[in-house]
């Protein structure tokens, strides 16, 4: 027994010592990265959190840059004093600006934290309401040559997953011509594009009452304590504050609910009109087939409920119930199937 | 953008990325429609429907098959009907291929011995490294030239992305990919090919699970010593009448074992290590089609057949010669295989197992198949002669002399199901995934199951008796 | 969308290949044997279409066949002799397009791309042709010595389908030859295709993509611009298109200019020499 116990603590031993003390990947090793990419990680968000306010119209002070950032007051005028000597940023009298290229640093991030977004939320499947949190710690470590794979890698995605507008490799942003859901019409139709993902518990609240990218709705009741949309097929409530964090842009026709592919029952048809998703699952719906268009034919569903197998195109493809409710149809019926 | 840009690469780079940003994630929308447009029109003008399709089984296969009520029991009968094949029609060759082979040694021990050869190199080279050789062909060969055309029938049927479709809700819970299914079906055949397999799932946390997980499926070195221990000892406790079929339910619950482990370190492994939700999933399930059963025949019987020769003489025979090496080198009044076993003892028996095995399944590392004939020599010991034809005196050996129980053997059943991969195995993981550390997790983790499974079974069971 | 018409199909004459040619009895199965090959050739196609069987047929190996898609992960190689010529066959994974997703499909689009194949046999499953063709036709995009093997013709005839398979080689400009490799029917026309094409005596006019709007006009636009920085080029389109797309390797390879000697190399050499190499 003791011979077993010593063979044992050895083996844990050697384990141990390992893991400490393993290149690159040992727990000093990532100790010792970690530190020196604080720094780094420090300077990076507050040239974002300067280019947000700029955006906005205002501009960020030390103590908004303190308070956003986490740090004392005086180490955030340390940071200012930093940012300066290195030309990214000069203080005016109202407050802190970018320059020149303080701006493309500040672009690089965001582009590289909207792209592991669209990354985390397309291949990895990540909830909405997790992305920016995850990516808001990845995007620091990326070079600009592993951002362009990304991005071509997903297809040169040109939205965020919130639907903010992803900046290209030269810098260059667009805006986006968005109004807030509280400040939008009682009656009109709409399309959500784009969720606002900060504070994430607004996230979470838009994403649990049900309001996701492009649905289309019109606002039925503005109320104190809660605004009430209708999305044509039933109504979602929503507290105002979470509201003024969801904006849309108007609809030319009245709010159609979509039809999804996962409604159809077996035997039922529909033409695809669109696909709903990027990245790797676009390109393999594509790939087999199912462009828009295409009539596709519920066949039968597995035992357990799920996946479903459709018929497009003389072949029978099972997708889960996922990928159904990315396709978005028009139902048609069994006579003019063809 | 590369290192050394010819100007007028540069220049056509620059348009290049110019007319994306106009097109942005349409463009490849586009051409794909275009594609598919040409494709129709093309092929319209091709094909003609002479006449109306014949009648199609296929539809009314697939109700059945996936059907909610009878999907899933037709799949476990299915490999429960495989199993039985195959334990039934094995029965026999195993006891000729085996009286043959032992014959050959005995003659060739008294030619030997006539001739004046020093006892050592008899002992070496008949007791070693024949009869390896001669275990893993007399017990390995039959199951497997039985089971695999079996199971290439099925799948030359269609019937495995079927098996696949059916179990793919269980993967989308655990945050895995339903083509993992597949690739636990050819890791039935070989560990290595299974993991080789996981190459048709594309996102890549979820091949690396599959890929880690593979080993939690018996592969064609382990199923004989399964079947061996579902015979011996599960079969010997029901009426001879059933005794064929408790062996094969037997070994259907080893793998169902083996598939609910799959699932529940899938599913931790999506929760830690590999974080994420289950991802896009498509699956082309194929029309049936009718198997040319004689080429399947033909072709894996002779493709098994060899698979096993080859793997006799390069991992069987060496290990034999290391095991009559090992319990024939004396040190200090006891063999280096007591030695070995003496020290394992304690671990072994605190899991339901004994030193012997712990020992066996070291030397087992190159090659699975060898275990049970390490045990057996190192029990028999020098140079004791067992006919190892005969069932009867193998549940004599173990329960007799060594003292095996039920428990004994069904730990041994779980440990050899869960323990680590075979050495063949982890290269193939490394090869795959090109990363050290998910080469030493796909090693150690399984080992670590294995022992915390078989741990609380023996302990379990000892607790409650 | 799928209403609109397609436009005229580029007709071209193209010598037919007459199913019933006798047996080449010159046809020597070589196994794995694959020295000294004259030509290379590559079986490409959808997953689950025969390739190995096919590859079985002519070179005489056991590559495993099975019922699913994704039973070939890894490129297997064999040879076979016809003619005085020998032939080194390899048998890739089947892949739905060469906008590459999973490491099978990968090994796949790589080998077509940048393994110089003299002749690519693109097998085709006769009863879901339309699907297959959107493979085809990426295929054709890249490279016009292609011959298509239109195979499970039994299963096809089966299921009442009527193939015409010369207006379909009239249509994609390539030669068409109906198999089932199951019985190994309709090899002999398919190596006599091979050979035809991969020794320069077929001449193929491979249909290329219509692409329309916008996408079309980008198209023609940078495809235009390569052209004329490398006038002689042969798949300027491609690889315009390839750029649209963001294909890495294919941006490495125009901005060093490797890409050029790739294709001059290619130009260079011909058929059938490059086993001296
Ligand atoms: N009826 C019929 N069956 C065929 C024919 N050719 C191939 N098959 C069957 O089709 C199935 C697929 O054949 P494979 O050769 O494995 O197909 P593959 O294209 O290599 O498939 P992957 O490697 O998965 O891409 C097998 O079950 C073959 O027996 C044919 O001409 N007729
Ligand atoms: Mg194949």
């Amino acid at each position: 027994m003791t011979a077993a116990l010593g063979l044992f603590l050895t083996t844990l031993a050697a384990a141990l010592a390992l893991a400490l003390f393993w290149p690159r990947r040992g727990l000093l090793a990532r100790w010792r990265q970690t530190h020196q990419l604080a720094d780094r990680v420090l300077i990076e968000d507050a040239l974002k959190h300067i280019h947000a306010r700029e955006l906005r119209g205002t501009l960020a002070t030390p103590e908004s840059l303190a308070g956003k950032l986490g740090v004392s007051v005086r180490q955030a005028l340390e940071m200012i004093e930093r940012m300066e000597e290195g030309g990214l940023a000069h203080s005016t009298g109202r407050g802190l600006r970018l320059t020149p290229s303080g701006r493309k640093a500040a672009l690089r991030v965001i582009r590289a934290h909207r792209l592991l977004e669209r990354y985390l939320a397309d291949e990895l499947r990540m909830p909405l309401e997790e992305v920016h949190a995850t990516a808001d710690r990845r995007e620091h470590v990326l070079t600009a040559e592993e951002v362009d794979e990304l991005e071509a890698q997903l297809g040169y995605p040109q939205q965020d997953p919130h639907g903010d507008p992803i900046p290209t490799s030269s810098g260059a942003l667009e805006s986006l011509e968005a109004t807030a859901l509280t400040d939008w019409p009682v009656g009109r139709p709409a399309r959500i594009v784009h969720l606002e993902d900060e504070p994430p518990e607004a996230l979470a609240g838009i994403v649990s009452a049900g309001l996701v990218l492009d649905m289309q709705i019109e606002v039925r009741q503005v109320g104190k304590e809660r605004l009430v949309v209708w999305d044509g097929e039933q109504e979602r409530e929503l507290a105002p504050v979470f509201a003024s964090n969801v904006f849309v842009a108007g609809l030319s026709h009245p709010v159609q609910p979509p039809v999804r592919l996962s409604s159809l029952e077996p035997g039922e048809a529909g033409r695809i009109l669109a696909l709903r998703c990027e990245g790797l699952g676009r390109r393999r719906l594509l790939d087999l087939g199912l462009t828009p268009g295409t009539v596709v034919e519920c066949a039968f569903p597995g035992p357990l409920g799920e996946p479903t197998a459709y018929r497009v195109r003389g072949a029978l493809i099972a997708l889960r119930k996922e990928q159904g409710d990315e396709i978005e149809i028009e139902p048609v019926s069994a006579a003019r199937r063809e | 953008m590369a290192t050394a840009t010819s100007p007028a690469g540069g220049q056509i780079l620059e348009s290049a990325e110019r007319l994306r940003r106009g097109l942005g994630i349409s463009f490849r929308d586009q051409i794909v429609e275009a594609i598919y447009e040409d494709a129709r029109a093309i092929a319209t003008g091709a094909v003609r429907q002479a006449r109306p399709a014949g009648p199609t089984w296929d539809a009314k296969l697939d109700r059945i098959l996936t059907s909610r009520i009878w999907g899933i029991p037709i799949m476990l009968l299915g490999l429960a009907v495989v199993f039985w094949l195959t334990i039934v029609g094995a029965n026999y060759p195993s006891q000729a291929i085996a009286l043959v082979l032992f014959r050959i040694e005995g003659a060739a021990v008294a030619l030997f011995d006539a001739i004046g050869a020093p006892w050592w190199l008899t002992g070496f080279l008949w007791h070693g490294v024949y009869r390896g050789l001669a275990w893993v062909i007399s017990v390995m060969l039959p199951p497997m030239a039985i089971f695999f055309p079996l199971f290439t029938i099925l799948e030359n049927l269609g019937y495995l992305p079927r098996a696949a479709f059916n179990m793919d809700w269980l993967f989308k819970r655990v945050g895995a990919h339903g083509k993992q299914a597949l690739t636990m079906s050819m890791g039935l055949g070989c560990n290595a090919a299974g993991v080789i397999a996981c190459r048709v799932i594309d996102s890549p946390r979820e091949r690396l699970i599959a890929v880690l997980t593979n080993n939690f499926v018996p592969c064609n070195g382990r199923f004989p010593t399964l079947i061996l221990l579902g015979i011996v000892f599960i079969a010997a406790a029901f009426p001879p009448s059933l005794a064929t079929f408790a062996a094969a339910g037997s070994v259907v619950a080893v793998v169902v074992v083996g598939v609910l482990i799959t699932l529940v370190v899938s599913w931790i492994l999506s929760r830690t290590a590999l974080k994420g939700e289950a991802s896009s999933f498509t699956l082309e399930l194929p029309p049936y089609r009718r198997p040319n059963i004689g080429q399947i025949l033909y072709t894996s019987l002779i493709d098994r057949t060899l698979f096993v020769l080859y793997r006799a003489v390069i991992m069987a025979a060496p290990a034999g010669g290391v095991i009559w090496l090992l319990s024939n080198v004396v040190v200090g009044g006891e063999s280096l295989a007591g030695w070995v076993s003496g020290f394992l003892d304690p671990l072994g028996r605190s899991i339901g197992l004994d030193g012997v095995i712990l020992l066996a399944y070291i030397i087992a590392i190159p090659a699975n198949e060898i275990v049970v004939p390490t045990i057996l020599m190192t029990y028999t010991g020098a140079g004791m002669m067992i006919e190892i034809d005969s069932l009867a005196e193998l549940r004599a050996l173990l329960v007799g002399e060594q003292g095996w129980t039920l428990l004994t053997a069904v730990c041994l059943m779980l440990f050899s199901l869960l323990h680590n991969p075979c050495s063949t195995t982890i290269w193939t993981i490394y090869k795959e995934t090109g990363s050290a550390k998910w080469t030493t997790i796909g090693a150690l983790m399984p080992l670590a199951t294995a022992f915390i499974v078989c741990f609380a079974v023996a302990q379990g069971v000892r607790l409650l008796l | 969308m799928t209403t609109k018409r397609p436009r005229s199909i580029r007709r071209r004459p193209l010598p037919v290949v007459e199913p019933g040619v006798p047996a080449p009895a010159s046809l020597r199965r070589l196994g794995i044997d694959t020295t000294d090959w004259d030509y290379l050739v590559a079986l490409a196609g959808n997953p689950n279409t025969g390739k190995s069987t096919v590859f079985n047929a002519l070179t005489g190996l056991k590559q495993h066949v099975g019922n699913w898609p994704g039973k070939t992960v890894a490129r297997a190689e064999g040879g076979f002799e016809y003619q005085a010529s020998k032939y080194k066959l390899v048998d890739l994974p089947g892949t739905y397009s060469l906008l590459s997703a999973s490491t099978d499909e990968e090994i796949a689009r790589d080998f077509i791309l940048f393994g110089r194949p003299d002749c690519t046999i693109i097998v085709v499953d006769a009863t879901v042709l339309e699907r297959n063709l959107n493979l085809t036709l990426q295929i054709l995009e890249i490279t016009d010595r292609a011959v298509l093997c239109l195979n499970l013709m039994d299963e096809a005839r089966r299921r009442g389908f009527k193939i015409n398979h010369k207006r379909l080689q009239r249509d994609l400009g390539i030669p068409v030859v109906p198999t089932v490799a199951r019985t190994a029917h309709g090899m002999p026309e398919l190596i006599e295709a091979v050979a035809g094409v991969a020794g320069s005596a077929i001449e193929t006019q491979p249909l290329r993509i219509s692409a329309s709007g916008q996408a079309a006009r980008a198209l023609e636009e940078l495809a235009a611009a390569i052209e004329a920085a490398y006038p002689g080029l042969p798949n300027a389109r491609w690889v315009a298109m390839r750029l649209l797309e963001g294909d890495k390797r294919v941006e490495r390879a125009v901005a060093s200019g490797e890409f050029i000697e790739f294709v001059e190399a290619r130009e260079r050499q011909p058929a059938g020499t490059r086993a001296a190499e």
